[in-house]
């Protein structure tokens, strides 16, 4: 009895111990089946006989793949959680729950008559709320379901009240997204942008969704989507509690920008981004086909109070070569400063881009500047008594545009000899992007090493403002030749009528020894010959020492040994680019110890 | 016209089993199959069943471009189509009128790969005469169907016995084919794009020719293999989007092959 009753409690003993063993198993195989929380992967076929899924899963604490099928390993549990989810959501019967609980909602069924299937796509809901970018869809043929594959957040729980309604939601976002607004009237000269951040309105209503930051991180949000109708179409998520804008993308596709044709001043075609408005198009790139607006102002609109944005009637902007050449121009600027230097314009955050073109202030200059101190904007004066055209040249204008990096990197003071190099840089920097630009030769939309040989009326090789191959050849007064060397240099006065102390005058000695550099050649004064180095190492050391080394009072000795220091740290001490920075230095006059 | 391709091939469809319908009488002969020249004249009749596999040479290619406005220049697409060499399933039933004379009623299936390579050159949206190129690659199929009557002429020699055949075949083509190609390009400077080609299932029937020879060898009364050579020639051309030039592909082709013949 006692022996019976023994082995009735051994028995018992056992079938406990398997019943609990049992039970493990079911909490475990349940605990795959529910416990993951994150993102999963759905990417499985329905052709693998042997029960093996093809799946890709993500777990939660990071970005790794579980990829392949035989051979597949999955290692951690996550894994193995997020795989057996995976797994779940390529059942038709799981789906018709999932269904069924509101969790996913047909959202379209789509036919490919091609492949003879049909594709059902699901999107994933939450307490009613569609949770963004998640989606499942399966693939069926023959009514047979070939594969499903997707994307499906689990373990979602979070509010759903939202603390701010829509509208203020839309609100928010609106101000938000409103484009930057070309300058305001009250800004120097008074330039009107034409009306359009205010026209923004919502074109769809405010949707509450759920957005999945990452796995396990979940927003109540608005999803806004603002469009004025033509060229501006943004799409926000906005924080339903906190108001925070979690993303936003454009839905702007480039195609759809307008491109006009013009015409230069020496007859060459550009592409021009314009914008159409009120039917007309304007001679401004406000959907950013550059990523900054650039406007290009007409004086001759000008009304008393306020002048305009140049305009078109079709887009073929024939008329008027130097509103062409200036909107071109300033965009190929641009394009060289970022296509060598990684630069975002004038001030490196992309600010915008504004010229004006037959601008006159009652006087007849023949001129072009850079409008500093707040302002920010190119002028270009023309036509003067000598007819000049300067917007028609692409090293005026990249000179011009330099004066605004100047501004805002070495910000070197435009007097004396801080002033002579802010000159010199931006006489270097014009060359260069016209070396850039034009193929090298002679005659108008040629590259050479003279400045502004294009704005003249017609071509000649004596035609120019300042000649940095040979400064010499060229006088500034009666006698009196622009200097290539520091014993030529020209002491005067720092007064406006003296050029503040001749900066348009000594900026040839560093603009000549850049030459030098590049291209080699001998100093007509020290007899130094330079073996040159090319204009792309060249022009790499002196924009480096421009704008990283440079400071407002720096004169010609602090630029030399900046000039060194660039040399130095872009291609070492030993190298060929160092020896002829310094040779070039040697050249104009200084002596290097 | 297509009514008229459907009438002449449902007549002679109808035509060749009222033949057959007569020729369902059994001959009486007990003769192996290669023997029928020697059965009496008043009795020639016979029905054959031909199953086969052909190896088709013909290999096409073709290329279409055209050109669309784009940022002020023209972007340029094309589109090259390089057909494969495919083999065929064929089917036929044959009456003999007499011990030389008959005609044939064939029915060859053919799928051919159709590799496809689709590019643009697309001008640059700031700058003229700087262009991007994208190309993208695709593979259909190009179904060919080959309904072929024909007048067929045999001699015997022992157990061999050759044909010869010509006629008419009526040709159902399909095949996927690119009817248009549309770009993305990157973003700001804008120095790259990619493409994506759409593409639509495209359909041509039409009348074509088919002429070739057989010999086939007798094991018994009744079944013969057989092997042969055959030349299918048609041209589909297929107008697949507006703007876009039609395509052309050369159908059928000589074919390598052979099967069983029965004959009853």
């Amino acid at each position: 009895m006692l022996y019976n009753s023994a082995k009735n409690l051994v028995k018992e003993e056992y079938m406990k111990k398997i019943g609990a063993l049992l039970l493990f198993i079911l909490f475990g195989l349940a605990f795959l089946e529910s416990a993951y929380v994150g993102k999963v992967y759905v990417k499985s076929s329905a052709g693998d006989r042997s029960g093996r899924v093809i799946e890709t899963a993500q777990p939660r604490n990071g970005l790794r793949m579980i990829r392949g099928g035989a051979n597949r390993e999955v290692s951690s549990l996550q894994e193995r959680k997020a795989v057996a989810k995976s797994r779940a959501l390529a059942s038709p019967s799981y789906i018709a729950r999932e269904v069924g609980k509101g969790n996913l909602k047909l959202k379209r069924t789509e036919t490919d008559r091609v492949a003879g299937m049909l594709h059902r796509r699901y999107a994933q809901y939450y307490r009613g709320l569609e949770v963004l970018g998640a989606q499942v869809i399966q693939h069926v043929r023959n009514g047979r379901l070939i594969s499903t594959t997707g994307e499906y957040y689990e373990g979602i729980n979070i509010d759903t009240t939202p603390f701010l309604d829509a509208s203020t939601a839309t609100q928010l976002y609106r101000i938000h997204a409103r484009k930057p607004e070309l300058p305001a009237s009250n800004q120097g000269p008074d330039l009107r942008p034409i009306p359009k951040p205010a026209s923004v309105q919502p074109v769809q209503s405010s949707n509450l969704s759920i957005y999945p930051i990452a796995d396990n991180d979940y927003r109540l949000a608005y999803r806004i989507t603002l469009s004025d109708g033509f060229s501006f179409s943004m799409t926000g998520i906005v924080d339903a509690k906190t108001g925070e804008v979690i993303k936003e993308y454009s839905n702007v596709n480039t195609q759809d920008l307008t491109i006009g044709v013009g015409v230069g001043v020496h007859g060459q075609q550009f592409k021009l981004p314009t914008t159409f408005e009120s039917n007309l198009y304007w001679l401004a790139d406000l959907a950013e086909l550059r990523p900054y607006n650039q406007g290009t102002y007409d004086f001759r609109t000008y009304d008393g109070s306020n002048w305009y944005i140049a305009t078109d009637a079709d887009n073929n902007w024939l008329a008027d070569g130097a509103l062409v050449n200036a909107h071109a121009y300033m965009g190929f600027v641009y394009d060289y400063y970022y296509s060598v230097f990684g630069r975002n314009g004038i001030d490196n955050a992309n600010m915008n881009i504004i010229s004006t073109v037959h601008y006159t202030d009652g006087s007849m200059y023949d001129n072009a500047s850079w409008l500093g101190g707040g302002i920010n904007q190119m002028l270009f004066f023309e036509p003067g008594p000598q007819n000049w055209q300067s917007a028609a040249a692409v090293d005026v204008i990249a000179h011009e545009y330099s004066h605004g990096i100047t501004q805002y990197t070495s910000d070197l003071i435009y007097s004396l000899q801080s002033g002579a190099l802010n000159e010199s840089f931006s006489d270097i920097m014009g060359t260069a992007v016209e070396q850039y630009w034009q193929d090298p030769g002679q005659g108008f939309d040629r590259s050479d090493w003279v400045i502004g040989e294009d704005i003249f009326s017609s071509y000649s090789v004596n035609n120019y403002l300042r000649n940095l191959a040979d400064p010499n050849a060229l006088t500034w007064a009666p006698g009196a030749p622009y200097p290539c060397h520091l014993s030529q240099f020209y002491v005067l006065p720092n007064t406006e009528e003296e050029d503040w102390g001749g900066v348009h005058i000594n900026c040839t000695i560093y603009s000549h020894a850049y030459y030098l550099l590049s291209q080699g050649g001998t100093n007509r004064i020290s007899g130094l010959s330079v073996s040159g180095i090319g204009i792309d190492r060249a022009t790499k050391i002196f924009y480096r020492a421009w704008t990283y080394y440079l400071v407002p009072s720096s004169d010609f000795m602090y630029a030399a040994n900046a000039l060194l220091q660039s040399a130095y740290d872009l291609y070492g001490g030993s190298s060929n680019e160092y020896a002829q920075t310094i040779r070039s230095m040697e050249a104009i006059g200084w002596i290097v110890n | 016209m297509k009514k008229a391709q459907v009438f002449i091939v449902s007549a002679l469809l109808l035509s060749t089993f009222a033949y057959a319908d007569d020729a369902i009488k059994p001959s009486g002969q007990d003769q192996p199959s290669g023997q029928t020249a020697n059965a009496p004249a008043t009795k020639p009749a016979r029905i054959s069943l031909k199953i086969g596999y052909y190896m088709g040479s013909l290999k096409a290619t073709e290329s279409i471009s055209w050109t669309e406005a784009v940022y002020q220049e023209n972007a340029a697409y094309s589109v090259d189509y390089e057909a494969k060499k495919g083999n065929s399933f064929s089917l036929g039933i044959g009456y003999k009128f007499s011990s030389a004379l008959g005609v044939d009623l064939g029915l060859d299936m053919a799928s051919r790969d159709l590799g496809v390579i689709n590019s643009a050159s697309i001008p640059h949206p700031l700058y003229f005469n700087s262009f991007r190129e994208a190309e993208n690659a695709k593979s259909y199929k190009l179904k060919e169907t080959a309904i072929s009557f024909n007048l067929v002429y045999s001699a015997l020699f022992g157990k061999f016995e050759l044909d010869l055949f010509a006629g008419p075949a009526y040709f159902m083509t399909s095949t996927e084919l690119t009817n248009s190609i549309t770009f993305t390009e990157s973003a700001y400077p804008y120095d790259t794009v990619s493409i994506s080609s759409q593409s639509e299932q495209q359909k041509k029937n039409l009348v074509g020719f088919n002429a070739g020879t057989s010999l086939n060898y007798y094991f018994s009364k009744n079944v013969a293999i057989s092997a042969g050579v055959r030349y299918l020639s048609g041209k589909a051309a297929y107008e697949v989007s507006t703007g876009i030039p039609s395509v052309s592909f050369g159908l059928g082709g000589l074919k390598l092959g052979g099967g069983l013949k029965l004959v009853f």
